[in-house]
């Protein structure tokens, strides 16, 4: 694996108004566009959103705690802690000490379908008209009772927490809840066999969907940064 | 809801890894296939666990993670899709996958 320079920082080249290239140094890059899902790893437990993020990342079995949307020249919507909100990708994330970035494009269940500008500026106008709007802390509890979280648990008390719409009711989000249902309704890019549900979406459910690609990671390390892509080194 | 099934354990489906079992594509490697209930009884949703094969025979197996593949309930001989995502290290050979919990009495489920 080509190592890029010691300090060497991210940066990116816009290719149009949807596609960029991110940048590590003069060997790594990959091609990120608009509505990507970016996925989150932090190996650090630093605030209280964090504690949360553990104990997500606990009961999923997945490394990833976070989801967001992922817009252009480094903007990101995404629901956090206490609303939907639209970020610096630079200043929310890059200045940390231990985190990691993964970009997903998620793609229809039929190949014939494709993904392009127009789609995926529809799945960041929906994302963005979450913005403000309240965090769902009701989801990431309603994670301990899904299928596959905690068992011996009444079935009233499962119910509680699994009964809402979140497809519909926009009133509130989830980080994931938000980026899966941008996609749904933006193109009608599903994540699981069945959207309808009313089980809460996780993080892992859409970092395991069979409708998603990994593109990128962009890895931070004790401050450093390293780029992991899909291309073979040159 | 979902309850579970006295007969899930590790084999409760045959699974089926495409070739080349560990795609490795630059520095991540995807494995994909199907994984089919061979049980006589519905399972209610399925999950699975993946094991990585290294290429020194010294380096031990390691449990790469547990992945939550469908919450849809599969009926006998019905399958069901997965791809899975990783980091890719340089001496990673090959994974083993099977239904998790492999110990229903020593997992999350009774």
């Amino acid at each position: 694996m080509r190592m890029a320079p010691l300090r060497a920082t991210p940066a990116l080249s816009e290719l149009d108004e949807w596609r960029e290239v991110l940048f590590l140094g003069p060997y790594k890059h990959a091609e990120i566009h608009r509505g990507d899902v970016v996925l989150v790893t932090d190996e650090d437990v630093d605030d209280v959103a964090e504690v949360m993020g553990a104990v997500v990342t606990m009961v999923t079995h997945s490394v990833y705690y976070h989801a967001l949307v992922y817009d252009h020249a480094w903007r990101i919507i995404h629901a956090f802690a206490t609303e939907v909100f639209d970020d610096d990708i630079r200043d929310f994330y890059l200045k940390k000490t231990n985190v990691t970035l993964t970009w997903l494009r998620p793609r229809h269940a039929d190949p014939e379908k494709t993904i392009g500008a127009r789609e995926t500026s529809a799945v960041v106008e929906f994302a963005r008209r979450q913005v403000g709007k309240p965090y769902d802390l009701w989801a990431n509890l309603a994670f301990l009772f899904r299928a596959d979280g905690v068992s011996r648990v009444p079935d009233w008390l499962r119910t509680l927490f699994q009964n809402r719409n979140w497809l519909e009711d926009h009133g509130k989000w989830h980080c994931s809840e938000l980026a899966a249902a941008a996609w749904w309704s933006g193109c009608g890019v599903r994540f699981v066999d069945d959207m309808q549900s009313k089980t809460f979406l996780s993080p892992a459910d859409l970092s395991d969907s069979i409708y998603g690609d990994v593109v990128c990671s962009l890895k931070i390390k004790n401050g450093g940064y390293q780029l992991l892509t899909k291309q073979r080194d040159a | 809801m979902p309850h579970f099934c006295d007969a899930w354990g590790p084999d409760a489906c045959n699974i089926e890894i495409d070739p080349p079992n560990l795609d490795v594509q630059g520095d991540f490697f995807v494995v994909r296939g199907r994984a089919v209930n061979r049980l006589g009884s519905t399972l209610p949703h399925l999950q699975l666990r993946m094991v990585m094969h290294y290429k020194d025979s010294g380096h031990p197996p390691m449990r790469q993670g547990i992945y939550h593949i469908t919450d849809r309930a599969l009926e006998p001989g019905e399958s069901c899709p997965f791809k899975i995502e990783g980091e890719y290290d340089g001496g990673m050979d090959h994974v083993e996958i099977d239904v998790w919990p492999s110990n229903p009495a020593g997992g999350l489920h009774p």
